[in-house]
């Protein structure tokens, strides 16, 4: 049904897996297209499957996030901190950005304090860390937009929990209002694409509509076609 | 919206990283969720921004070779997407041909995240098994983001998508005329009968006091000495009913060239010249079980539309006939009475064809007679009505026919002569001959009525035959017993 038209060639083990599913699912649906020839309806579409590839402009902003990254470590802890770089370069080469943060941040875990208040050395680090996480931006075909959405949501959520610990001096309260800021904003952009794209069916509108419809039969049967 | 499982399992990683934060009492690896938290977000919203400017930019058009067909035949459909915003997102499109309508090949084409060629199409081939008008739903639009992030799915606005008219396979040789002469006219069209100052020329008189000075035709009045002044019908919206017989004799024929058929074939082409003139159209379709079908006259749209559409929707039903699709009211009833289990299947069926029962307004006997009565003479103002039946009930026929010349209304009779639709084909062609002047002779009588004209219907080649080789025997008999004599 789909044609694959991109390559599935992948750099990264899961994107490996990613791309694999795609093609094997593809491969199904193509060969029940072309043995229906009965009906019209009984396949389902699906976009084409996307390569995950890196490009090397992606690739060479990562280094050089990376390298920040490594500055900051070298600050914080020498050569035990270019030996978590060393963890976190792997990590963002065979899985994503995102789990390079994260492992970035559990490295932190020795030298972080319980202050909310950052040292010059982690600043840096969380310097690199961002440029890496933000690196893809360059092929979003609209990178001042997606760096612009990125600023506005990370001063939200972090603003919004920091403030929430600080009212509270209570550390999971922070954390709650991360989790439930970030699920709102998830769910409002949700709601948002629905009724931009038209796409929203609620169960009053789905109502009306069918009343509607039975208005227009009753309608038509008045005019045109007279009950027997 | 749907959220992959990539997606989700970055969720993950910002859950994790939450609790890490509360059970080490560390804020900085909360800041870690956050940054990645903030990712998502700004995919999310990015992703949105995408699609929406994919949609306005994308032209989606669907081309068919023919717009009207014959049932069972294919026609060959065109699927063409240009992106003339130059998308980020994978999509792909789909064309959704009507439900019922068979598909050979793709119908959709896609457009990668990543090609700088932004326009594709695909062709594929749709068979269409069921008479009707039939539109394409809106395609359907798939994307998907290149971080396999996020997918969407989405109907979309076609800026062609064809309507495809199917009709019931036609008799090939359609003839309708009177007394085996063709007509030449399309049948249908209809005079005013009524005289006044309208645009067609209908008769000259002589001026008289009252006659405006503008309507004296000084040609003629040059040429007779005395005034005379030029008549002209008027336009005026004439209602027309067509009244169908979809009887059991009806289905008389050999497969695809029954009198129904015929009929089907003439009624489509009264409802298309009504539809042309913008006359009011009324349609009563009468079966064996009485009234099935009544549409008072109207001159909108739907009206013509929904009438051609039932027209070529009847189907002549016998009981002898188990394949076909339709069901009598007795065989309704049959299949009501052996329905007493209390199964889900049983009680869900059990309303429609009770209500199949019930929807026939039942005629014991003459239903052409009694519809006419009925529904036809109540009706206001000037009628046409044109009754499409066949020569089986001629008692019947003959007291409709007077009944529906009410007032000043023409009534049109489209006959198929059972004559030219007996099984054995015409081996005997003298008896056949005999049988048609029969028929017409019974055609004459109709039309020797006031404001009454008949046509007969059917086969033109049989009645070709008929008429050439049965006249040519029955001189041969007639001349026989002359030379015989001494």
């Amino acid at each position: 049904m789909s044609t694959d038209h991109t390559t599935t060639e992948s750099t990264t083990a899961a994107d490996e897996t990613v791309t694999e599913s795609d093609s094997e699912t593809d491969d199904a649906t193509t060969e029940t297209t072309a043995a229906n020839g009965t009906a019209n309806r009984d396949t389902e579409l699906s976009a084409p499957s996307v390569s995950t590839q890196r490009s090397q402009q992606i690739q060479l902003i990562g280094l050089l996030g990376l390298g920040i990254v490594a500055a900051g470590f070298w600050l914080v802890a020498e050569w035990i901190g270019l030996l978590a770089v060393v963890i976190i370069g792997l990590t963002w080469y065979v899985l994503s950005s995102a789990y390079a943060v994260a492992i970035g941040h559990a490295m932190f875990l020795p030298v972080a304090s319980r202050s909310l208040i950052l040292e010059p050395a982690v600043l840096v680090a969380e310097l690199g860390l961002i440029i890496l996480l933000l690196a893809p931006a360059i092929t979003t075909g609209a990178p001042e937009r997606f760096i612009g959405a990125f600023l506005v949501s990370l001063i939200g959520l972090s603003g919004l929990a920091a403030g929430a610990y600080w009212w509270s001096d209570r550390l999971w309260i922070g954390a709650a209002v991360l989790i439930g800021v970030l699920g709102l904003a998830g769910y409002g952009l949700y709601r948002y694409e629905q009724v931009r794209l038209g796409l929203v069916d609620t169960e009053t509108e789905t109502e009306s509509e069918s009343e509607s419809a039975a208005g227009r039969i009753d309608s038509e049967s008045t005019h045109t076609e007279d009950p027997i | 919206m749907h959220a992959t499982r990539r997606y989700w399992i970055t969720i993950g990683l910002v859950a994790v990283l939450t609790v890490a934060t509360v059970l080490t009492a560390r804020p900085l690896v909360g800041l870690g969720a956050a940054l990645i938290g903030a990712v998502l977000l700004a995919y999310q919203y990015i992703f949105i921004h995408a699609l929406a400017r994919t949609v306005e930019g994308l032209t989606v058009e669907i081309f068919t070779g023919r717009d009207s067909i014959l049932t069972d035949e294919t026609t060959t459909v065109i699927l063409r997407v240009a992106d003339h915003v130059g998308s980020p997102l994978a999509l792909a499109v789909e064309a959704r041909p009507p439900v019922g309508a068979r598909l050979t090949g793709t119908r959709d084409v896609s457009l990668g995240a990543d090609e700088t060629d932004h326009e594709a199409q695909t062709e594929f081939e749709v068979t269409w098994p069921v008479t009707g008008t039939f539109e394409f739903d809106r395609p359907q639009l798939a994307v998907a983001d290149r971080y396999g992030l996020f997918e969407e799915q989405l109907p979309i606005d076609a800026r062609s998508s064809p309507t495809v008219t199917v009709e019931p396979h036609r008799p090939q040789e359609m003839h309708v005329g009177s007394g085996g002469e063709r007509i030449g006219a399309a049948y249908g069209e209809h005079e005013a009968m009524a005289i006044g100052s309208g645009l067609e020329p209908d008769v000259l008189r002589e001026y008289t006091t009252g006659d405006s000075a503008a309507r004296i035709d000084w040609k003629t009045t040059a040429r007779m000495n005395s005034a005379y002044v030029r008549e002209y019908e008027t336009d005026t919206d004439r209602e027309t009913v067509i009244l169908m017989d979809t009887r059991e004799s009806m289905t008389a024929g050999p497969p695809g060239e029954t009198k129904l058929d015929y009929a089907r074939q003439v009624g489509i082409a009264l409802a298309d010249n009504a539809h042309e003139f913008n006359d009011p159209l009324g349609l009563y379709v009468v079966t064996d079980e009485g009234l099935a079908t009544r549409f008072k006259p109207a001159a909108n749209r739907h009206q013509y539309i929904t009438i051609k559409e039932r027209i070529r929707d009847l189907e002549g039903v016998t009981e002898a006939d188990p394949a076909s699709p339709g069901r009598t009211q007795a065989a309704a009833r049959r299949a009501t009475n052996q329905l007493t289990d209390q199964s889900p299947f049983a009680r869900r069926l059990r309303p429609f064809l009770e209500e199949q029962t019930t929807r026939i307004q039942q005629i014991d006997h003459d239903p052409l007679v009694r519809t006419i009565r009925s529904h036809i003479r109540p009706l206001q103002g000037a009628i046409w009505t044109a009754i499409v039946t066949d020569d089986t009930n001629r008692a019947e026929l003959q007291e409709a026919v007077s009944l529906a010349r009410r007032g000043n209304d023409h009534v049109m009779v489209f006959l198929a002569p059972s004559v030219l639709f007996e099984s054995g084909g015409l081996s005997d062609v003298a008896g056949a001959y005999d049988r048609y002047l029969e028929f017409e002779e019974f055609r004459r009588q109709l039309s020797r009525m006031h404001r009454v004209t008949v046509f007969e219907m059917g086969p033109g080649d049989r009645l070709e035959t008929i008429l050439t080789s049965g006249a040519r025997l029955y001189r041969d008999r007639t001349r026989q017993p002359q030379s015989s004599t001494p």
